[in-house]
């Protein structure tokens, strides 16, 4: 018996001491058998296509023998599907095109024949490779043209340098699908502002003010009109923004008048009356002069760059939330482990987590900030389209591609792309002091972000029109004309826009002009009563 | 061969190999070395390293394998009348010099941009930042620094809000003397709330304080990193001050976090690793990641 407890017990501890080597050896066990850390790779949506990381601000469509301008905002159905469309079809067609790099004449000479034009914006720049694999330095695309001229059709890919696409079948069907694509009789009309036109303000006695758009003509024009093609400038049928042609009769008092008359590109002299004077009794028998009890006023007005103004548009103001993103989820997706993120509740509501080397705030209202300052870089190497492409991941993985956001701006900076998004709603930007979301990608990753999307939830009034551009300028002009001494005005940009108001609640977008003179700065104006917001 | 005395030795030799085995065993633990066979190598590793920073290690570096979980606070509100009434009582009448009744002290409050509030009292001016972090300037006037240590045992056993502040270290220099208190949890340093006695040669001095309200621990609990994987951490991210050397005088684990304006916050473990010329370093003792 004893000799078997001996077998045991020896046994015992032949087998104890080859644990304890063993433990000796490869060290003791883990306290606690945690799971590898990992990110949660869960991507709040799926990335978006390509067609949708950057579409244009706007399309344009210009048929030849026809004035009309057909104008597709963003955030419409018709946008998304003629955008689509021709991004499809550029793709299929550009790796087989031949390319050339044509003069500005050559270029003007081919225009002049298109039947159609399609006219694609890009800012911020779109970068070629997202269309096409061109080799060698892709360019940073402003503008796409679509056309077909001479049976050929025509793709010109304006950055810092232009080049034509040419490709000879007979695909012209193919660009007429496009167009048949987009619903364009759904799509609503647009003028396209002059280079420089003449504000033409009559004040009559009986306060209604009237408000039109005087053309001037070029010199060459003015000679072969002059006698047999004088306008009314007078018409006195209270059509706001009524766009004349010609202003030769306001043209004699412009001529005596003492401040600097702006010339337009032609060398024309827009017709032009500085001051409010009296009209004499001879004038009286023309036409084309107002009657003794009112005043008129002109301003010359230079434009910037290209602006389209879409025709009979019409809004409502809108309530709109805060965008609600669950907040346990956006935890695990920015920390590798989210229990090592302590929390910190702000005296504020909102509710910061930190593990020493980055924080996410979480607002009470929605939005969300989040700082790695140890992924700041003092020079960045990663390309634009590549930042592009991890912003989009990014966006995706911290909250979700937005559904009616589009990237508003960037900024190349040593530290990386600093790149800003903005909601739409109705096919309307939603203007806040800040953009809805800002995102800072460089090399290391994403020091920054900050998310704050708003999003529709109603409308609170019927929909009503927006009035005349014309009115919009003149209003700028009446509130400020001590910022235009010489009655002469420079605008960079006009825009239907939605301008937001917080509330307590949420949030009230009201639909406005967006004025923006060089001498005013941007200026919003409610669309029913013209009173600045 | 009598095979039974065979078996008693071989069981004895077994036993004592075991015994031997157990007592490497604890040893390395003690040494929080992960693997035995690599320990000379690590350890002159770290020495060297510690050698390239101009630092040297004064002090044993406790055991690891230990588990913490998070701690929770929230910052003390003070009552600046019941503060300043507990120091005025004890700085104003030392030495019995002078009797002072609660009646006969004036506060006088300002608020500067709703971040100081500042609050006069006889001779003294209390700063409370927003933070909650407080300074109480000119109380150590006309006391020698004899007496320091008597006045500050005083306040500590006497003023209900500094009752839990523990001694944590002194630093002294040619005009100028400051002790240090740190508060306490449950047996754990919290070093983010402080007091600090400064005393100068005039003789004068201020009092710095930051308390916080420890509301418990979180739940959860989890393995804090070795001291030596701490030490290595600390190590990556150390830039010796003008190149001179100096050593580590103290490796500790305790709880710290930055002042926040907050209603509550965790609080992690760090590994707080104190120099002699002075400068301290928290070490997150879950993630690695310096804290200050």
């Amino acid at each position: 018996m004893i000799e078997r407890l001996k077998i045991v017990l020896l046994v015992g501890l032949i087998l104890l001491s080859l644990y304890l080597t063993y433990i000796l050896w490869f060290g003791s066990p883990y306290l606690e058998e945690g799971v590898l850390p990992r990110y949660k790779f869960a991507f709040f949506t799926p990335l978006p296509t390509p067609d949708a990381l950057l579409p244009p601000t706007a399309v344009v469509l210009q048929r030849q023998g026809t004035e009309e301008i057909i104008l597709f905002r963003r955030g419409t159905r018709e946008f998304d599907r003629i955008w689509q469309a021709a991004y499809e079809f550029l793709q299929r067609k550009l790796p087989g095109a031949l390319g050339e790099r044509p003069g500005e004449k050559e270029i003007e000479e081919i225009l002049q024949e298109v039947s159609f034009e399609l006219l694609f914006r890009f800012n911020p720049p779109l970068p070629e490779s997202f269309l096409w694999n061109r080799g060698a330095f892709p360019e940073e695309l402003h503008t796409i043209r679509l056309f077909s001229s001479g049976g050929k059709n025509y793709a010109l890919l304006e950055g810092k340098e232009k080049v034509l696409y040419c490709w000879i079948d007979q695909e012209e069907i193919e660009l007429e699908e496009i167009l048949s694509a987009a619903a364009i009789n759904d799509a609503p009309t647009a003028e396209k502002l002059l280079q420089s036109f003449v504000l033409q303000v009559m004040h009559p006695l009986d306060g209604n003010r009237e408000v039109a758009i005087v053309v001037p003509l070029s010199k060459n024009e003015k000679d072969e009109d002059e006698g047999e093609n004088r306008a009314d400038t007078n018409s006195g049928d209270g059509v706001h923004g009524e766009v004349k042609e010609d202003a030769s009769e306001a043209g004699p008092k412009a001529e005596d008048a003492s401040d600097p008359v702006p010339e337009d590109k032609d060398g024309a002299a827009p017709a032009i009356k500085s001051e409010a004077e009296p009209v004499s009794a001879d004038e009286k028998e023309d036409e084309s002069i107002p009657p003794a009890n009112e005043f008129i006023e002109y301003w010359a007005i230079t434009v910037h760059s290209n602006i389209y103004i879409p025709n009979l548009l019409e809004a409502s103001e809108l309530y709109l939330t805060q965008e609600e993103l669950p907040g346990k989820e956006l935890v695990s997706a920015f920390f590798l482990d989210p229990a090592m993120a302590r929390r910190i509740e702000e005296r504020d509501g909102a509710i910061y987590f930190t593990d020493g080397k980055k924080g996410l705030r979480l607002y009470a209202g929605g939005a969300v900030e989040y700082t790695a300052p140890g992924l700041e870089v003092s020079s960045n190497r990663l390309s634009y389209s590549s930042a592009l492409l991890e912003a989009a991941e990014n966006q995706c993985l911290y909250g979700g591609w937005p559904a009616s956001a589009f990237l508003e701006k960037r900024e190349k900076t040593a530290g990386g792309y600093r790149f800003f998004w903005r909601s739409y709603a109705r096919g309307l930007p939603l203007v806040t002091e800040v953009s809805s979301c800002e995102m800072l990608v460089n090399d290391e990753g994403m020091p920054y972000y900050r998310r704050n999307f708003y999003v529709f939830s109603r409308d609170m009034g019927e929909q009503l029109p927006f009035p005349h551009y014309s009115d919009a300028l003149f209003q700028v002009i009446n509130l400020h004309r001590e910022l235009f001494p010489n009655q002469e005005a420079t605008l960079l940009a006009l825009e239907p826009v939605y301008r937001v108001i917080p509330d307590v609640t949420g949030a009230r977008a009201v639909p406005a002009w967006a004025v923006h003179f060089a001498e005013t700065g941007r200026i919003f104006l409610h669309w029913q009563t013209m009173e600045p917001l | 061969m009598d095979l039974s005395r065979a078996k008693t030795v071989l069981i004895a030799a077994f036993f004592i190999l075991n015994l031997f085995l157990l007592y490497q065993i604890w040893v390395e633990d003690g040494r929080d070395n992960p693997v035995l066979f690599g320990q000379k190598e690590e350890v002159s590793r770290l020495e060297a390293a510690l050698q390239q920073a101009n630092l040297s290690l004064e002090t044993t570096l406790p055991r690891g394998g230990m588990r913490a979980a998070y701690l929770v606070v929230m910052p003390w509100q003070p009552d600046l009348e019941e503060v300043a009434l507990n120091f005025w009582q004890l700085l104003a009448n030392k030495d019995g010099e002078e009797t002072l009744l609660p009646d006969d002290l004036q506060v006088i409050r300002e608020n500067n941009d709703h971040n100081i509030t500042i609050c006069r009292f006889g001779s003294y001016e209390m700063l409370l930042l927003k933070e909650g972090s407080l300074l109480l300037r000119h109380a150590f006037r006309g006391l020698t620094r004899e007496k320091l240590g008597i006045t500050v045992d005083e306040l500590i056993k006497r003023v209900p809000f500094l009752q839990d502040f523990v001694y944590d270290y002194k630093a002294e220099e040619e005009e100028k003397v400051v002790l240090y208190y740190r508060q306490d949890y449950e047996g754990f340093p919290l070093y983010a709330g402080y007091l600090q006695f400064s005393h100068q040669e005039e003789p004068d001095g201020d009092i710095y304080l930051y308390r916080l309200e420890p509301l418990g621990f979180a739940e959860q609990q989890r393995e804090v990193i070795p001291p030596s994987t701490a030490l290595w951490r600390f190590l990556e991210t150390y830039t010796a001050r003008d190149e001179v050397p100096t050593a580590i005088v103290e490796f500790s684990l305790g709880y710290y976090s930055e002042e926040y304006d907050a209603q509550r916050w965790e609080i992690a473990p760090v590994w707080r690793i104190r120099l002699r010329n002075g400068e301290i370093y928290y070490i997150n003792a879950f993630t690695g990641y310096r804290e200050n």
